[in-house]
């Protein structure tokens, strides 16, 4: 089966700063997790494959098509759902005109079919009773949600989410999971996140990047592997590591080389993660 | 046989169902916007206030309403100006970045959409201002359809402009600016001098200054509207129709403009003082007609309101003595040019306003000028800039003039001051005979002879010697049948000859 989204060297340059840099890259259907740190390219990959953003050079095929062409460009918005990193909002719109304003945009004109859709992408949010509320007056969730619903106008093929759930409380955030994964069983979702246990809970592949690369393409298990034989816990800090920390039940979990007197422990998405991004990640733990 | 459709027809339907849900969407918003109803009830209530109580004149109302309609034209300006810049606003460029529909579909239907709202809603207000007020009486003047039109024209122009300078200064003071700088331009420009007749609307008219170009004016402003949105098109890429449809747009403007410029009205107070004479007077020649004893002499268009004046003149004449007849004058309307220049013959004015309900003034102004002319004084005329104020107390013709207003009209007490309305221009008039001044003794022996009957008898008998300059009260009261009542004054000043 031909991949969703398909990436062969692209690269993309802000003035000096390498965003990207030759990234190859094949996305398939089912939920996959973009995992990175702040400045990693993340963002701008996902603009890259959303068409909001033109990359210096490689060759992209989304959902069978070349985004340079105007024309395949065009197609492949009409079968993609995006939510940018900072979604915006009208405040002065309510919810429904908000979304229903991105459904005219996306080519919903008949006007029955047009507001059953609304209805329906809203009430995938757990929006339904906030249709009429004006947007400045939901809270930060409910907008992320708003944002959300917008993305899932049309039951589009290929679904980008940067950061989808910031702002989410707990439980939302299980509903956003639960929401995704059934999405996930007939599309491709693409999302970004810091969230290690979404992608645990959720993803079926995970590609890490950092500075502008890709530094593992995986499953979640194959990302966690990463860290196998790696992560220690014991009742007194480490004295030579620097990636280390305590946990609630008050031992040192630490990374990286075996600490005397520790134990070996099972390994996480996130330690694998950690060990990926290497220093940097120390300095930011 | 089966008809199929293809990719490229189906492309098309697709994205004209789009354009116009896209429209349908930015209409539902404007029509949903307080401020534009805001501002379309404030037009009508403005207008309704100016005019109230005042007879519909077609001439200068169209134009009037057109030029108050300019309120809710600029607040058109800024909601399209708003509905242009959205895109950019709020962090939402990067989602619309992502949807199929492209933001010249957005930026014409924003255009399309602010313009028929806001020609709509300029119609709408005008149109039922003109038609309430047209309810209001007699309707006078020439009603130019171009007018009302151009105004409606001039709105979508505004909503077309809103969204062009949204799309190329994307900054949200840009709109409230453009607006800002378009009413400086209306306020010194706004009676058409120096170049106002290329803009949007004329804010102000008379009657006297002739008809505007309105027919090139409205070209002008339908070619300005098409261009516009080519301009506010072309942000988004030299697209050969939208060049195309600019340069056919300018190729008409251009032309109109300069028509519309060329044809436009010469206002008098525009040209050095010594050449504002030979302006001609654009109303015409006056159309008189003889009704009873008296001539009435109205401009063309303004005929309908002879039945009002002879109203108020029938009482007056029925009182004159049959050889006095040939002292009656001849009413003729004037507009306010006409009243700077000395009167012609034996004539006094009245004017090209009229109120519509409560006229006592206006009523007791032309019963009182028109009897003081036949009692014979010289200065009866309401004459604007020429100080021929005299005072007539203590002259029994003054009671006998007093006498022959008051037949159906009120009298006006001495000094009471009568704000005389004529096209906008107010003036304190202290005398209900015109420029001849009066004390409270002669108005309370004119009240005794309306009450005293056999009164007109006594005056027709004595009539040679009672309209005489030099005959006194003193004189007179034997001959009107009245005793000595009220305290005789002394003239002040020039005494009425």
């Amino acid at each position: 089966m031909n991949p969703t989204i398909s990436l062969s060297a692209l690269s993309k340059r802000y003035g000096r700063a390498q965003v990207l840099d030759r990234i190859d890259l094949e996305i398939g259907p089912g939920v996959t997790g973009l995992l990175g740190p702040n400045g990693a390219g993340k963002s701008t990959l996902l603009r890259c494959l959303a068409t909001t953003l033109a990359p210096d050079a490689g060759r992209a095929s989304i959902l069978g098509r070349d985004p340079a062409d105007a024309a395949s460009r065009t197609e492949i918005r009409r079968r993609l759902g995006y939510l940018p990193q900072d979604p915006g909002h009208y405040p002065h719109f309510t919810a429904f005109e908000l979304v229903e304003y991105v459904a005219i945009l996306k080519e919903h004109t008949d006007r029955r079919e047009r507001h059953r859709e609304v209805r329906r992408v809203l009430a995938e949010v757990d929006l339904a009773d906030r249709a009429k509320t004006r947007v400045r007056k939901l809270s930060g969730g409910m907008r992320q949600r708003l944002a959300l619903a917008q993305a899932l106008l049309g039951e589009p093929e290929l679904i980008i989410l940067d950061e989808p759930t910031v702002g989410l409380d707990p439980e939302q955030r299980m509903r956003f999971r639960a929401l995704i994964s059934r999405l996930g069983e007939s599309r491709t979702v693409l999302l970004s996140t810091h969230q290690t246990e979404d992608v645990a809970a959720l993803c079926e592949r995970v590609v890490v990047m950092n500075h502008g690369r890709t530094v593992f393409e995986g499953t979640p298990r194959g990302i966690a592997e990463v860290a196998a034989g790696q992560v220690w816990l014991s009742d007194e800090p480490p004295a030579a590591s620097r990636l280390f920390w305590r946990t609630a039940d008050g031992r040192y979990r630490t990374l990286g080389h075996e600490q005397p007197g520790a134990v070996l422990a099972d390994p996480t998405v996130e330690d694998g993660y950690l060990l990926l991004l290497g220093e940097p990640a120390e300095a930011a733990a | 046989m089966t008809a199929v459709a293809t990719p490229v027809t189906r492309a098309a339907t697709r994205v004209g169902g789009m354009r116009t849900a896209l429209v349908m969407f930015e209409t539902r918003r404007l029509l949903r916007s307080p401020a534009l109803w805001v501002a379309a009830v404030a037009v009508f209530a403005l207008r309704t206030f100016y005019t109230w109580g005042w007879l519909p004149d077609l001439t200068t109302e169209t134009i009037n309403t057109a030029g108050t309609a300019l309120l809710l034209t600029a607040v058109v300006m800024v909601q399209a100006n708003l509905a242009a810049t959205r895109d950019q606003r709020h962090g939402l460029p990067e989602t619309l970045g992502a949807v199929p529909v492209a933001a010249e579909v957005r930026t014409l239907a924003a255009a399309v959409a602010t313009a028929a709202v806001g020609a709509a809603l300029s119609g709408l207000v005008m149109g039922l201002h003109l038609l309430i007020h047209s309810l209001a009486g007699p309707v006078v003047g020439r009603f130019d359809p171009y007018e009302p039109l151009g105004a409606v024209t001039a709105t979508a122009l505004a909503a077309v402009l809103g969204v062009a300078i949204g799309r190329w200064l994307p900054w949200l003071v840009a709109g409230p600016l453009a607006v800002f700088a378009f009413a400086l331009v209306v306020l010194f420009t706004g009676t058409g001098e120096a170049g106002g007749w290329w803009f949007l609307v004329i804010a102000q008219h008379m009657p006297e200054w002739g008809d505007r170009p309105s027919g090139s004016h409205l070209v002008y402003l339908l070619a300005m509207t098409v261009l516009v949105v080519a301009v506010a098109l072309l942000r988004h890429g030299p697209r050969p129709l939208r060049v195309g449809a600019a340069v056919a747009a300018l190729a008409v403007a251009l032309p109109a403009g300069i028509v519309t410029a060329s044809r436009a009205p010469v206002l008098p107070w525009t040209l050095p003082r010594h050449e504002q004479a030979a302006v001609p007077n654009h109303l015409g020649e006056h159309v008189c007609e003889k009704r009873d004893a008296v001539t009435y002499c109205a401009y063309p268009g303004y005929t309908a309101w002879v039945p009002i004046w002879e109203e108020i003149m029938r009482p007056v004449v029925a009182a004159v003595p049959p050889a006095a007849a040939g002292r009656i004058p001849v009413v003729r309307q004037e507009t306010l040019r006409d009243n700077r220049t000395p009167a012609v013959g034996r004539t006094v004015s009245t004017w090209m306003v009229w109120p519509s309900g409560y006229a006592g003034p206006h009523r007791a102004l032309l019963a009182g000028t028109a009897a003081a002319t036949v009692v014979g004084m010289r200065s009866s005329g309401l004459r604007w800039g020429q100080n021929r104020v005299c005072d007539a107390r203590n002259q029994a013709r003054t009671v006998v003039a007093l006498w022959l207003a008051g037949q159906k009209e009120p009298l006006l007490s001495p000094g009471s001051h009568v704000h005389w309305l004529a096209q906008g221009a107010t003036r304190d008039i202290s005398s209900q005979l015109g420029e001849a001044q009066y004390g409270s003794s002669e108005l309370g022996y004119a009240r005794r002879l309306l009450e005293q009957p056999g009164a007109r008898e006594r005056i027709w008998a004595g009539w040679d010697t009672l309209v005489r300059p030099g005959t006194t009260l003193a004189e007179a009261l034997p001959l009107l049948g009245l005793r000595e009542e009220f305290p005789i004054e002394a003239p002040r000043g020039t005494t009425c000859r």
